[in-house]
């Protein structure tokens, strides 16, 4: 009986060799100098502290500390905690706390709302309205629902859109330095 | 470094002797070695880098999809358009493969897909629903979706693929039985200016595309073309082995091309998009009686739609409405082999053709704190929906039912009871003019019980309307009709955990529960030897999975899973369910071998012994495919090499019934070459 043969190279590669050959390439960790998204994003917030200027009846005093809470489900972990240890911004201390209730929220500077809160976001600026507090999220929509400064994935990096518009009716400013960096600046 | 090689060779040829299960968990530890290993690297302070530096860096972590991933009321799988470059797959079947709890048949011509042990032999997948952004592509002739390179979309142009396991009719209707697979295409955004790429393969394959993509201030612009051409190979089929069918093997039958058209308008909340495909494909298995060995053997199939969408919200609604309309094409020639030695080959041409219509609107609000509402009502009008036969006698096309009317309504809530707690529920109605209303509930308690641990129970309901084609079957005289069809339908029950572990992994696993009731089978009628389709009895399936996946800073990421299901018909004798393997399990690992300029892309996939048609049973196999893909000239060039098979396993699938083989031989190694350039 004849039998056309499949393609059919020379080597013949054997399945230990092949399986050997993936796990030391598992086993070869390449130094990378990446990050993972909610470094970047803490990096961020902590960048935000920087280059947006609070009234100062938004402090108890000039050394009262600068408020950056997370509302939801916090997706940082550790990292936004060690990313501002120690730093101070314009005199002021920063200070990360997770917030759940939104009377609470509303005396913090960043707000940073998770991807958890994304259904009730509505709700959420209602009850901010007056505050000083700078609205930071990644939900699809969160700017178009009045969010102030959103994140967005594009290639594998952590870029941000600005709504000018809800930062400045908020009685905040926001530096030219910022407004360079955003992808995106509505209104 | 050299020690640990040499372990995990020993370990290997040790376990070649064990039970073939533990493969899985082998897999499991390797990749959770990986991840934890690498996750102990140091990392620089951020707070030193400046904005625009910051923008630059690379992230690799869980994404956005991911975390929705975890809050979906479903098992969700979602794989990228990173994944699908750096595995080298080739169409959505490969993407498939690579997901735990699917598995794919391909016969030389179609390309299936079973979920969960339930991978009927002859469905055309009507059992799972497959979109196109949003947009419902099973015809509604044979309920059909294409999966293998009859796909509608060039891979290339997938942004992403996100697969929902489990009955989703609350929500879509139809089709949404084991799963639905929602493919997201790239906007204009995303491809910047030209895109060019050519790959040539085994099997004399070649493929080129152009895709040109702007975001001109408001309006996108995206406009991309394919075309493929693959000669295929010569192939045996021993029951053909005699002087008569040239000793059974086949040439020149088993050629393929197709061509891609896919072109995305969007303005503020409109979206326009017009999608034309068309595939020829030789059929090198002599279906429905054909002569063997016969290049005009081959069907055409192709699928041309427009839809547009407008988005706008009113008042405190968030409103989307949309209409589209389809057209799908399904025909051929057949030889067909002469009933007396010496007669003349007649050439005979089947054909399907389907042209529907659908309108749709949605509209979703916040009703009050967390609680979020959806209502949807959908009607599709297949103005036809015919079958027949063009030449033999000319044009007689089947007349029951050449057309139906389907009208829908759905609402779906999402109510976050505390801020741990959330209660997913939604049910839909369907009325076909065919067979009457069907109603199909959903409802997910969703609960996160700490930072990174999330626990999901999950009921759904959904059916798989009879389409046309088992209604009224006109393929040739082998069939009768039954026109008391009635829908399948599933109820199905999960339970779900998802874990973080550390902050660059996650474990889930879940134990399941599918019961089908009425199974649309195709049944031998004594009386006058034909065929007919029949809800035909019950099945049951109970199954297992747990996964493990990771994405390390570095750039290491991967995952492995296994696949455990228990199916059988809930006859007396409990029968096994053909095409229904127990046990399944993958592992994908994509390492940087250069950091940022070169990725190898690594996967396997094992699965369990499976029953064909006629009882007899197809060993298990595994296959090992790998992909290095490198990126230079400041990432305006990309270079690919894949090897698909790599261990060039032989390997067999199950026939379809309208196969004359009870199991195809599927391809043995296989290599491709892609160039991509960006300009």
């Amino acid at each position: 009986m004849r039998r056309p043969k499949l393609l059919d190279f020379g080597v013949k590669l054997r399945g230990k060799m092949f399986l050997f050959l993936v796990l030391c390439l598992a086993a070869r960790f390449a130094a990378a100098q990446s990050a993972t998204e909610y470094q970047v994003k803490a990096a961020f917030l902590f960048n935000f502290a920087k280059f947006v200027e609070w009234p100062p009846s938004s402090f108890h005093d000039g050394s009262a500390p600068l408020q950056i809470c997370v509302l939801g489900r916090d997706p940082f972990g550790e990292v936004l905690r060690e990313i501002t240890r120690e730093k101070t911004v314009n005199g002021h201390k920063l200070e990360v706390r997770g917030v759940v209730d939104l009377q609470v929220a509303r005396a913090c500077h960043i707000l940073f709302i998770a991807f958890s809160e994304r259904t009730r976001l509505k709700q959420i600026f209602e009850a901010l309205q007056g505050s000083y507090a700078l609205t930071v999220g990644d939900a699809k929509d969160f700017a178009e629902q009045g969010g102030m400064i959103n994140f967005v994935l594009q290639d594998d990096r952590v870029q941000f859109e600005v709504s000018r518009t809800a930062v400045e009716q908020s009685g905040l400013k926001i530096s030219s330095k910022l407004l360079a960096v955003a992808k995106v600046v509505i209104g | 470094m050299l020690v640990r090689c040499r372990e995990l060779e020993m370990s290997f040829i040790a376990r070649k002797r064990r039970a073939r299960f533990r493969i899985a968990f082998r897999w499991l530890a390797i990749l959770a070695l990986a991840a934890t290993s690498s996750a102990q690297q140091e990392q620089k302070d951020l707070s030193q880098v400046s904005l625009e530096e910051l923008s630059n860096i690379q992230v690799y972590s869980a994404s956005k999809h991911m975390q929705s991933a975890s809050d979906a009321p479903a098992s969700v799988t979602v794989v990228t358009a990173d994944e699908i470059q750096k595995y080298g797959y080739r169409n959505l079947a490969d993407i498939l493969r690579s997901v735990p709890g699917f598995y794919v048949t391909y016969d030389r011509d179609y390309t299936f897909v079973g979920v969960r042990g339930f991978g009927r032999l002859g469905d055309w997948n009507s059992r799972i629903l497959v979109l196109i952004d949003g947009h419902r592509i099973n015809n509604n002739v044979l309920g059909q979706a294409m999966l293998g390179n009859e796909f509608l979309v060039d891979v290339d142009m997938i942004e992403r693929v996100e697969i929902v396991r489990g009955p989703s009719s609350s929500l879509y209707g139809a089709n949404a039985f084991f799963a639905v697979i929602n493919v997201i295409t790239r906007t204009a955004k995303q491809v910047k200016d030209w895109e060019l790429s050519f790959q040539t393969g085994s099997f004399g394959t070649d493929e080129g595309r152009a895709t040109y993509g702007h975001q001109f201030n408001d309006l996108g612009v995206l406009l991309s073309g394919t075309f493929y051409n693959s000669q295929g190979q010569t192939l045996f089929f021993p029951q053909f082995d005699n002087p008569a069918n040239n000793y059974g093997i086949t040439r020149d039958t088993d050629y393929e091309s197709y061509k891609h058209i896919l072109a995305t308008l969007t303005y503020h909340g409109f979206t326009l998009q017009g999608l034309f495909s068309t595939r020829d494909k030789g059929v090198p298995t002599a279906y429905f009686g054909a002569v063997f060995n016969d290049p005009r053997d081959y069907n055409v199939d192709s699928h041309q739609y427009v839809r547009l969408d407008y988005q706008h919200p009113i008042g405190k609604w968030q409103v989307e409405g949309g209409t589209s309309y389809d057209q799908a094409r399904l025909q051929g020639p057949v030889p067909e082999a002469p009933l007396m030695p010496g007669d003349p080959v007649v050439l005979s041409t089947f054909s399907f053709r389907g042209n529907w219509w659908t309108g749709e609107v949605k509209a979703s609000r916040d009703l009050f704190e967390r609680n979020h509402l959806t209502l949807g009502s959908e009607v599709r009008d297949n103005l036809r929906q015919d079958q027949g036969d063009l030449l033999n006698p000319p044009n007689t096309f089947t007349p029951v039912p050449n057309s139906s009317l389907i009208t829908a309504f759905y609402v779906q809530d999402e109510w976050g009871i505390t801020s741990r707690l959330t209660l997913n529920a939604g049910v839909r109605y369907d009325h076909y003019s065919t067979f009457g209303e069907t109603t199909n509930p959903r409802a997910a308690l969703i609960f996160r019980a700490a930072e990174k641990t999330t626990l999901k129970l999950l009921y759904g309901n959904a059916f798989s309307a009879p389409d046309v084609y088992e209604i009224s079957p006109d393929f040739g005289a082998f069939y009768d009709n039954n026109l008391k069809l009635r829908p399948e339908h599933i109820e199905s029950l999960e339970a779900r955990v998802e874990q973080g572990l550390g902050q660059y992994v996650q474990l889930s696993g879940g134990l399941y529960r599918n019961r089908i009731d009425n199974l649309i089978t195709l049944v031998e009628i004594p009386s006058d030897e034909n065929f007919q389709y029949q809800n035909a009895g019950d099945a049951t399936a109970t199954g297992m999975d747990v996964e493990l996946s990771g994405r390390a800073p570095n750039g290491v990421q991967g995952k492995a899973s296994f696949d455990y299901v228990d199916t059988y018909n809930d006859n007396s004798t409990r029968s096994p369910l053909d095409n229904s393997p127990a046990s399944m399990a993958k592992l994908n690992l994509i390492v940087p071998v250069i950091d940022k300029w070169l990725f190898a892309g690594a996967e396997g996939q094992f699965l369990g012994r499976r029953l064909t048609l006629l009882g007899d049973s197809l060993s298990s196999y595994q296959v090992f495919n790998l992909t290095l893909l490198g990126h230079t000239l400041g990432k305006h060039l990309d270079v690919a090499a894949s090897a698909f098979n790599i261990l060039n396993k032989k390997y067999f699938d199950p026939g379809r019934p309208e196969d004359p083989e009870d199991a195809i031989q599927q391809d043995g190694r296989s290599v491709r070459i892609k160039i991509t350039g960006r300009f």
